[in-house]
């Protein structure tokens, strides 16, 4: 009877430490079919980061009046212009960002669909459509790094002139 | 001893569920996008640029003469000019707070018994604007011949060559 209830009692203590987990908590698995050694970590964040090597900028604008125009800049470094904007600089760039993480992996790379330019003299510009030269399913190669590039289309409405500045947030996770 | 087993299976079972781990995200600096848009500059002129009457007096070297931005004339030796003369106002229109580059260029002047002089226009290299479109930026340029000892006497016309553009 006594070892019975010791018996209860040990697996009585298993369950309610097994309830009171919180969290991923890193173990080593020991009941599982396939035991395995292998200590899980939480360390994937840690070896994963973005570097911005080039902003999105598209230069100097000329516009010839004070109806709409739109500029757009492609990933590959294409442009097309309509309405008001009458040339875009050749100094115009795609932005480039580089991934470093564990060599093989699969990730998702998360950008919005739109941003807001504000003006250094006030007034705001729309920058949508942005996309990058991604394929459907981007992995990091053999030493961890993927890098890509990033464009978009740039909205100017009447009067709109001056020097214009947003931030476009990138995100980055594994699958 | 059935009921033993089938606990010590549901516990084995909790035990051995792999904990699930939050999916691992980074996000970066955010790049920045920039543009700068600018209207297209627009450039006038008023005025001349008048050098008024200079007498050569045994000229022996090349010499200057110069219009300045605010009218008055350095006058070199062997020669006698007028005290003042007359300079261009240009007007640029374009984007404000952008700077904008004044390009001068030489130009020739030709002389009523033939002969000519060359012109160099003199004044400030850029200008920034502070408004966009009217009124614009004002900005004066004089200029500046060279009297050479072989200079046909005569009246000297020509253009000042002056452009805009952004830096």
């Amino acid at each position: 009877m006594t070892g019975r209830r010791i018996a209860l009692l040990s697996f009585g203590a298993l369950l309610a430490g097994a309830l009171g987990m919180s969290g991923p908590a890193p173990a080593q698995c020991r009941l599982c079919a396939t035991p395995s050694t292998q200590t899980i970590t939480s360390a994937d964040s840690d070896n994963m980061r973005i570097e911005i090597e080039a902003r999105l900028d598209f230069d100097q604008l000329v516009v010839r009046d004070n109806s709409p125009g739109s500029v757009q800049l492609q990933p590959d470094g294409s442009s097309t212009i309509s309405g008001s904007v009458g040339a875009i600089s050749g100094r115009a760039m795609v932005g480039t960002a580089m991934v470093h993480g564990e060599p093989g992996r699969f990730v998702r790379v998360d950008m919005p669909t739109a941003i807001t330019l504000h003006g250094i003299r006030g007034g705001t510009i729309r920058l949508d459509s942005l996309v990058t030269d991604l394929q459907s399913a981007p992995r990091l190669d053999s030493e961890g790094m993927l890098q890509f590039r990033f464009g978009g289309a740039l909205h100017i409405e009447s009067n709109a002139d001056g020097d214009f500045r947003g931030d476009i947030p990138i995100t980055v996770d594994y699958l | 001893m059935t009921k033993f087993v089938k606990i010590a299976a549901v516990a084995a079972a909790l035990l051995g569920t792999a904990p699930a781990f939050a999916a691992t995200s980074v996000t970066g600096a955010a790049p920045s996008a920039t543009a700068r848009i600018i209207r297209p500059l627009t450039l006038t002129a008023t005025g001349s640029l008048n050098f008024g009457t200079i007498v050569m007096n045994n000229v022996t070297a090349n010499r200057t003469v110069t219009v300045n931005p605010d009218g008055s004339i350095t006058c070199a030796v062997e020669l006698v000019c007028d005290t003042t003369g007359s300079f261009v106002t240009y007007n640029v229109t374009g984007t404000n707070g952008q700077t904008v580059n004044i390009i001068k260029n030489t130009s020739t002047l030709t002389g009523s018994n033939s002969g000519s002089l060359t012109l160099t226009p003199v004044g400030a290299n850029s200008v920034v604007l502070t408004n966009s479109g009217a009124p614009g930026k004002d900005f004066p340029i004089g200029g500046s011949i060279d009297i050479a000892p072989t200079t046909i006497d005569g009246v000297y016309t020509g253009t000042v060559d002056v452009q805009v553009d952004y830096n």
